[in-house]
């Protein structure tokens, strides 16, 4: 059997992976039966990231094999999430919609009529396209600022998002990053719902725009989401372990120069947006993780109450979704040398006053379903909760 | 004589919650907005805390909702309050409430909105959200229900509003349900001339326990006699 890494020309309709964010490896095994593994590419270890196109299969009925990949699962807990419209929505199929056994997990999915080009992943992806259309129903908006963090190894222009009232200079500072594990797209959504919070038109809104600027990376890894890497555990190291010393990726490098100088010096509370692994004890749930910094863990245990306290969102956010030193895969410490992750590395930074990873899964949070949707209403959650956290700071 | 009436009612007026409440027998400043956004509503128009040793302040609070056009609400989370409003007279009395949920979709016990009302021919409104539970009537102890709407039609985060009229001549009461279900189409339960017998008309005070687990929305409530 021939594995086919981009592109699949099967019968009277066709299996792809050539647009943005795409990854598999394909094969036919029958006439209708289509088989997925996950391309791991430089990844070193086991890892589940497809995604994949079908196009011209209207009116019939197809049966998937994703396989797993060194015995760790290729299929989230709700099931594949499917698109019709290109990429631009998702839903996920449904936890009853498949099968699965220690080699593989197996769907079926009837097309109907108008079905030309129908999505599968094993997420919800979000790729650049998806940004621009976020922006673009913010345009002109004179608080977004968009500019170019740095160029990515590939050569792409890195987007950098400024949010900042032009008239002065806030008080306090968040910044953001996402996809510095290339795959973890469910954390975009996160970020669209932090970015819709600060941009409304509601009193935290407007608190946010009066009093906060915001540094957002909204692709830390530029070319692993364009191109549709795993990017987790990359070879000789993924962008999450590259906020050390030896720095290799300019996005990174462009980050760890960029933020403390724009900062300068103001409080500044920073989000690293991601997901975990897909399925277990520690991973269908929402996890703040505490920072190596322990100055920093007051400040997380009262932001995550806030967010509980007046969060309106889809998903449930509780205090016991911290992830303390010491426990699940918290559990770097200060003896392993300086943090080489993002939220690590900016703990450590002297103005920080809040910096933590945030770890969404990618479909289940202790029974709460995560869908584009309510990942953005958690995002707009973690956007009200800032302006109580930082009233409550001590003033700069 | 008039009838007493209790009424909560919650809606926008600039950055604050007026409430008006009709008491006949006693007076409540209708031009008052007795609650304030982000504020415990403990303290004001008559609620408490139902325990002492339960004592979140955070349990009860007035706050905009973000998915119900901003409009405000009480929102409740491990909450234990009461308000022991005057009795209600007459042979006609009407409970309605607005009500939204937050829940998640496994199966866990003990996740429940019980809405308690003294001496009312049908003990409490509940909420339990899991397979064997959903929207309906309960017996007083949180423990057994008369499900009106299944678990599973009951949609998270979305309004119903719920209405018991209580005819203590016919001694039988009306219970009616409105809103959306978990599909999205219309939700709308009657169940008329639920029979009860009662030899102390009236109802007097009211009590609303809710899990941790489950977020309560509160946009209206009210208790009248008619």
């Amino acid at each position: 059997m021939i594995l086919l890494p981009l592109s699949s020309a099967l019968a009277d309709y066709s299996v792809t992976t050539d647009f943005p964010g795409g990854n598999a490896m394909i094969e036919q095994s029958g006439e209708d039966t289509i088989r997925i593994t996950p391309d791991l590419r430089d990844t070193t270890t086991a890892w589940f990231y497809w995604y994949v196109a079908v196009k011209g299969a209207e009116g019939k009925t197809l049966h998937f094999e994703v396989q797993r990949v060194a015995g760790e699962s290729s299929m989230g807990a709700r099931g594949p999430g499917v698109s019709v419209d290109g990429g631009k929505t998702w839903k996920w199929l449904g936890s009853d919609a498949f099968k699965e056994d220690d080699k593989k997990a197996e769907f079926s999915y009837t097309f109907g009529p108008q079905d030309k080009d129908v999505r599968f992943s094993v997420g919800m992806p979000y790729v650049p396209e998806n940004l621009t259309q976020f922006l673009s129903a913010h345009k002109g908006n004179p608080f977004l600022q968009q500019k170019v963090l740095t160029k990515s190894s590939k050569g792409r222009d890195v987007p950098l998002l400024i949010f900042s009232n032009p008239a002065r200079k806030a008080p306090y500072t968040v910044a953001i990053t996402a996809r510095n594990h290339a795959c973890e797209m469910m954390g975009s959504y996160v970020l669209e719902g932090i970015m819709e919070g600060l941009l409304a038109e509601d009193a935290q809104g407007k608190w946010l725009r009066d009093n906060v600027d915001f540094f957002i990376v909204p692709f830390a890894d530029y070319d692993g989401v364009a191109d549709g890497d795993q990017g987790k555990n990359r070879a000789p190291h993924d962008h999450n372990r590259d906020y050390g010393d030896e720095t290799i990726y300019p996005e990174i490098a462009a980050i760890k120069a960029q933020l403390p100088a724009w900062s300068a010096g103001r409080p500044l509370v920073f989000f690293d947006l991601h997901d975990p692994a897909l399925k277990g004890e520690y991973f269908e749930t929402l996890f703040f993780l505490e920072n190596l910094n322990e100055s920093l863990n007051a400040p997380l245990e009262r932001f995550v109450s806030l967010v509980e306290r007046d969060g309106q969102g889809l998903i449930r956010v509780s205090p016991n979704m911290i992830m303390k030193h010491g426990t699940g895969y918290n559990k770097k410490t200060s003896e392993d040398g300086p943090p080489l992750h993002a939220s690590g590395w900016a703990g450590q930074l002297p103005n920080a006053i809040l910096s933590t990873t945030v770890e969404l899964a990618y479909a289940n949070v202790s029974g709460y379903e995560v869908t584009a949707e309510s990942a953005r209403e958690l995002g707009r959650d973690m956007a009200w909760a800032l302006v109580p956290f930082l009233q409550e700071s001590k003033k700069p | 004589m008039k009838k007493p009436t209790v009424t909560l009612s919650a809606f926008l007026a600039l950055g604050v919650l007026s409430m008006s409440s009709l008491r006949a027998d006693y007076t409540v400043p209708i031009a008052d907005p007795p609650f304030s956004l982000g504020k415990s509503i403990i303290g004001i128009e008559g609620w408490e805390h139902r325990v002492d040793a339960h004592k979140n302040e955070d349990a009860a609070r007035l706050a905009r909702v973000r998915w119900d056009e901003g409009r405000p609400a009480i929102i409740l989370s491990g909450a234990s309050i009461k308000n022991d409003f005057p009795k209600t007279e007459g042979s006609k009395a009407r409970v309605s409430l607005r009500v939204a949920f937050l829940f998640p979709q496994a199966n866990i016990e003990l996740q429940q909105f019980r809405l308690l009302i003294g001496g009312a021919p049908f003990p409490e409104i509940v909420f339990q959200s899991n397979k064997d539970g959903g929207l309906g009537i309960g017996d007083g102890t949180g423990r057994k229900m008369d499900v009106l709407v299944p678990y599973s039609e009951v949609k998270s985060r979305s309004y119903y509003t719920i209405t018991v009229l209580v005819d203590y001549d016919q001694m039988a009461y009306d219970v009616t349900i409105s809103g959306v279900k978990a599909d999205g189409s219309p939700l709308n339960f009657e169940r008329k001339g639920v029979g009860f017998e009662s030899t102390n008309p009236g109802m007097q005070g009211m009590a609303i326990i809710t899990a941790n687990s489950v977020r309560s929305y509160i946009s209206q409530l009210s208790i009248e006699s008619l």
